[in-house]
């Protein structure tokens, strides 16, 4: 008789291939508490983010300076940017492309690129900083330092879109450099749906990270 | 003969593809942790624990397999770890979620490391296919299991034993 292609799945209490799957997945368990035990908590979650204003386009082409040297913005009482996806009322400050693009217009937020840096450096939003999300908190506790960006002035963070893992990377660093959550946008349509758009973009380096 | 090979560079071909998409887990499991929070399945305490969690499976699956011991046993678990990755993709994408995939980190296997599509599901599948022939053939040559491959004896079945 021909030999079956299968062998069986069986339980066994000292073999059997179950008990060595359940034996598996318990042993990943423990080296993933001591794993996990071990590595510094830091907070992931963005906090919900409320009354997020925005005014209406107005000028554009401003020679960029350290948001130190500009005037902060002014309170406004207009409608509330509300997130505009509803599967993710956790983050609440993420934006759609039109309101990125109505803050950059208005002149009222910087904007933080969280692509790596030769993405960046191909093409990026209009006087965007580049932040690379795997050296987030560094870099966003060096331009606060440098007077590029201010908790008194809107963050806009994207990359590639949607609710890509970059930008929340960069919104925790600036919520951990003391942002208000409220200040903290995430742009929704990220710098694929900014090109399309054809709002202005430009190339090259970082700006904040060349000589003075 | 053949299907002991297949079976061996298959098994060989799972050992290094989950045992890189583990250590790029591992190495950035915060990373990780928005990848999969970003699925918004499971909350958020849940969350933390999958993305030490399921690395540390695939690193251990991953060199069982390499050395061919518990083969069958390390297959069964990265096909229902596969299994349940193909069911959080498709949910994203009925959802309407634009996501990116996390497998294997900034790099790609088969697929562009973007945004997940079909050609994630895709993937999956075909890894899953692999661990199916592991687990219902064995691990073929070269395994501390059977150096020799299956034998041809019907008592191969109380290879686990």
């Amino acid at each position: 008789m021909a030999e079956s292609w299968f062998r069986p799945l069986r339980f066994g209490p000292t073999g059997g291939i179950i008990t060595q799957a359940l034996s598996i997945i318990g042993l990943a368990a423990i080296a993933a508490t001591v794993h996990a035990a071990f590595t510094p908590e830091r907070k992931v979650w963005i906090d919900p983010a409320e009354g997020i204003t925005a005014r209406a386009p107005a000028t554009n082409g401003e020679v960029l300076q350290p948001a130190a040297e500009r005037k902060p913005p002014e309170p406004v009482a207009s409608d509330p940017i509300k997130s505009n996806d509803p599967s993710n009322e956790a983050l609440g400050s993420n934006i759609s492309g039109d309101q990125a693009f109505a803050l950059f217009a208005a002149g009222e937020a910087e904007f933080l690129d969280a692509r790596y840096a030769e993405d960046y450096e191909a093409g990026h939003i209009e006087n965007a900083m580049s932040v690379p999300y795997e050296d987030a908190a560094q870099r966003v506790i060096q331009l606060v330092a440098d007077g590029w960006i201010s908790p008194a002035r809107r963050v806009v963070v994207y990359c590639i879109g949607g609710l890509c893992n970059e930008s929340k990377f960069v919104v925790r660093a600036l919520l951990e450099a003391g942002f208000d959550p409220a200040m903290v946008h995430i742009d929704d349509g990220g710098y694929p749906a900014w090109e399309a758009s054809g709002h202005p973009t430009q190339t090259g380096p970082d700006f904040t990270q060349e000589t003075p | 003969m053949f299907m002991n090979f297949s079976a061996m560079v298959l098994r060989l071909a799972l050992a290094v593809v989950f045992g890189f998409a583990a250590y790029v887990k591992l190495d950035n499991p915060q990373a990780f942790m928005l990848s999969i929070d970003a699925f918004d399945l499971v909350p958020e305490h849940v969350t933390k624990f999958l993305a030490f969690f399921m690395p540390w499976t695939e690193m251990v699956c991953a060199a069982l397999l390499l050395i061919g011991w518990r083969s069958r046993a390390a297959a069964l678990v990265l096909w229902g770890t596969l299994i349940v990755f193909i069911g959080a993709i498709i949910s994203a994408m009925y959802r309407d979620m634009v996501l990116k995939c996390g497998c294997f980190g900034e790099y790609g296997l088969m697929c562009e490391p973007g945004l997940i599509g079909w050609c994630n599901v895709l993937q999956n599948c075909l890894l899953a296919a692999a661990c199916v022939v592991v687990l219902f053939w064995g691990p073929g040559y070269l395994s501390v299991d059977e150096p020799g491959g299956r034998p041809k004896s019907s008592k191969a079945d109380d290879l686990d034993d």
